[in-house]
């Protein structure tokens, strides 16, 4: 049996990610009512041009340089950006926020649940099929 | 992972501020009728004003240049409304002017059970926020098993 290590890997950047977008919608959701803040997102388009080796990930001349990961988490103010409810500038959508949270769980979940499935494989790979 | 706790930090953060200004509209309530306080004259409704609050761990700061997504939130001022005392005309009432009339608080009962629900809307999701960030923590808890 060949490990396929670079499928895990893909699944636990997008565990990543999803847990970053968490981080976006609990920062929406506590701001709700903050005068002035505007909504932040992680878009998927980002995540996806960073696995495909296109997005703007910094480039290390020496391996003891520290890591920088392409900053994932923006302030939105693009055309998909919620409806301004009140005069106090915050553009929070709390219906909207509450659906990305429910839809972020259940991805998570689902990844999350395959990964396991995938280690459980190697598992009974490793013991020869004895579970 | 540290993220996910971070963000947990940014929950309780907003539990707290909401759970003050709930406090303030209760009290804006039970004082509805309150013609004497200690600053003399009627009461006059208070509020809160809300302020973004940082909340970048030091690792993610030294490590990542990622960030600038944690924005807990803090109670920045409690504010007293400056709308003028509501004048009734009661010439019984010991607090009664000259003329006759009592400066009853600014307070609305309609407004302050509006405010009273949109706080409790927004301390719900926000608990619905923490819950998830424990579901997802529990998950992938779950992976190694």
């Amino acid at each position: 049996m060949r490990i396929d290590e670079s499928i895990m890997d893909r699944m636990s950047a997008f565990l990543d990610f999803a847990a970053r977008r968490q981080e976006a919608i609990t920062s929406n959701l506590a701001n709700s009512e903050t005068p002035g803040y505007r909504a932040k997102t992680v878009p998927f388009a980002d995540f996806l041009a960073s696995e495909m080796g296109s997005g703007t990930a910094m480039r290390r001349t020496s391996e003891l340089h520290l890591k920088g990961k392409p900053r994932m988490i923006r302030s939105e103010d693009g055309a998909d950006a919620g409806d301004t409810l009140g005069n106090d500038g915050n553009n929070v959508d709390l219906d909207r926020e509450m659906t990305g949270l429910a839809q972020n769980v259940m991805k998570f979940s689902v990844v999350g649940r395959l990964l396991q499935q995938r280690l459980l494989l190697i598992r009974a790979g490793i013991k020869e099929g004895r579970v | 992972m540290s993220g996910l706790l971070s963000a947990m930090d940014v929950s309780a953060s907003a539990l707290t501020a909401q759970r003050r200004r709930l406090e303030l509209l209760v009290t804006n309530l039970a004082n509805a009728q309150t013609t004497r306080t200690p600053e003399g004259g009627p009461y006059r409704r208070k509020d809160v004003v809300f302020e973004t609050r940082s909340f970048e761990p030091f690792w993610k700061v030294l490590a990542e240049v990622d960030g600038g997504g944690l924005n807990g939130v803090k109670v920045r001022e409690v504010v007293t409304d400056q709308r003028p005392p509501v004048l009734v005309y009661q010439p019984n009432h010991p607090d009664a002017d000259l003329q006759g009339y009592v400066a009853f608080p600014n307070v609305n009962p309609m407004e302050e059970m509006a405010n009273f629900m949109a706080a409790k809307r927004s301390y719900e999701a926000n608990i619905k926020a923490l819950e998830a960030i424990k579901e997802l923590v529990r998950r992938s808890l779950e992976i190694g098993r």
